[in-house]
């Protein structure tokens, strides 16, 4: 209810507002994430990691946290294609929050990324989900399924919104038009 | 063509300038701009009004259509 008052301290949308710093949240798990990705990558190429009973263990820094896995190659490229797929996701997210923290709601940055956002859950999800799943770790049954589901959900929820976006930028610069 | 704006023509006709019924009419210059240019999408009567106002004319002598 708090939210929904205009007269509330904390701004949703605008300049200084939440959509600022969920921008520079979602940018930093997305920077998180590639760097995650590139040093896994980097470390199965130069051999920075043990393997024992087929399976790889690996420190990953500060902390020296071990991640372990199955020592197979569609593992491997399961889990690089998974987090790349994650960086993308947040980094296209964080952009539509970008956008958002704009004097002007309505702005072309915030259509165009709203677009990119329905195309990443709604197509490029989805491959991924049946590439992964069946030619890549070759499995039969519909496991994971909620992963695409919820790109699904997202992408509809991201399709109306741009579409809604569309709408009222057409709208406004009508509206700026008007003398 | 559709609806042509005549306003440089009774701007001159007064010897008047733009920015000088910017300031009557309480507009911006860059909004008069696009008014004078064609490129606004519509015009309040409020505005128009304050144009007749100023310039002593008739709607008719600042907005126009063609065919």
């Amino acid at each position: 209810m708090l939210l929904l008052n205009n007269n509330y301290n904390m701004k949703l949308l605008g300049p200084n507002s939440l959509a600022q710093y969920i921008y520079y949240l979602f940018r930093l798990i997305s920077l998180g994430l590639l760097l995650f990705v590139l040093f896994i990558d980097l470390s199965f190429i130069i051999g920075n990691f043990e393997v024992v009973n087929d399976r790889y263990f690996m420190s990953i820094p500060p902390f020296g946290n071990q991640i372990t896995g199955d020592y197979k190659f569609n593992v491997i490229l399961t889990i690089s294609i998974g987090l790349f797929f994650g960086a993308i996701f947040f980094y296209v997210l964080s952009n539509i929050f970008k956008a958002l923290r704009e004097k002007v709601i309505f702005n072309k940055k915030a259509v165009i990324n709203l677009k990119i956002f329905t195309i990443l859950n709604l197509l490029v999800g989805p491959i991924l989900y049946f590439l992964v799943h069946f030619p890549i770790m070759k499995k039969t049954d519909f496991g994971d399924v909620h992963n695409l589901i919820l790109h699904l959900i997202f992408g509809m929820i991201a399709l109306f919104l741009f579409h809604i976006f569309k709408r009222a930028l057409y709208v406004q610069s009508e509206n700026d038009l008007t003398i | 063509m559709g609806i042509i704006v005549n306003l440089d023509k009774v701007l001159t006709e007064r010897n008047m300038k733009s920015k000088e019924l910017a300031e009557i009419i309480d507009i911006t210059e860059a909004n008069l701009s696009i008014l004078k240019s064609g490129k606004a999408k519509a015009i309040r009567f409020s505005t128009l009004e304050a144009i007749c106002k100023a310039l002593d004319c008739q709607p008719a002598d600042i907005l126009e259509y063609s065919p």
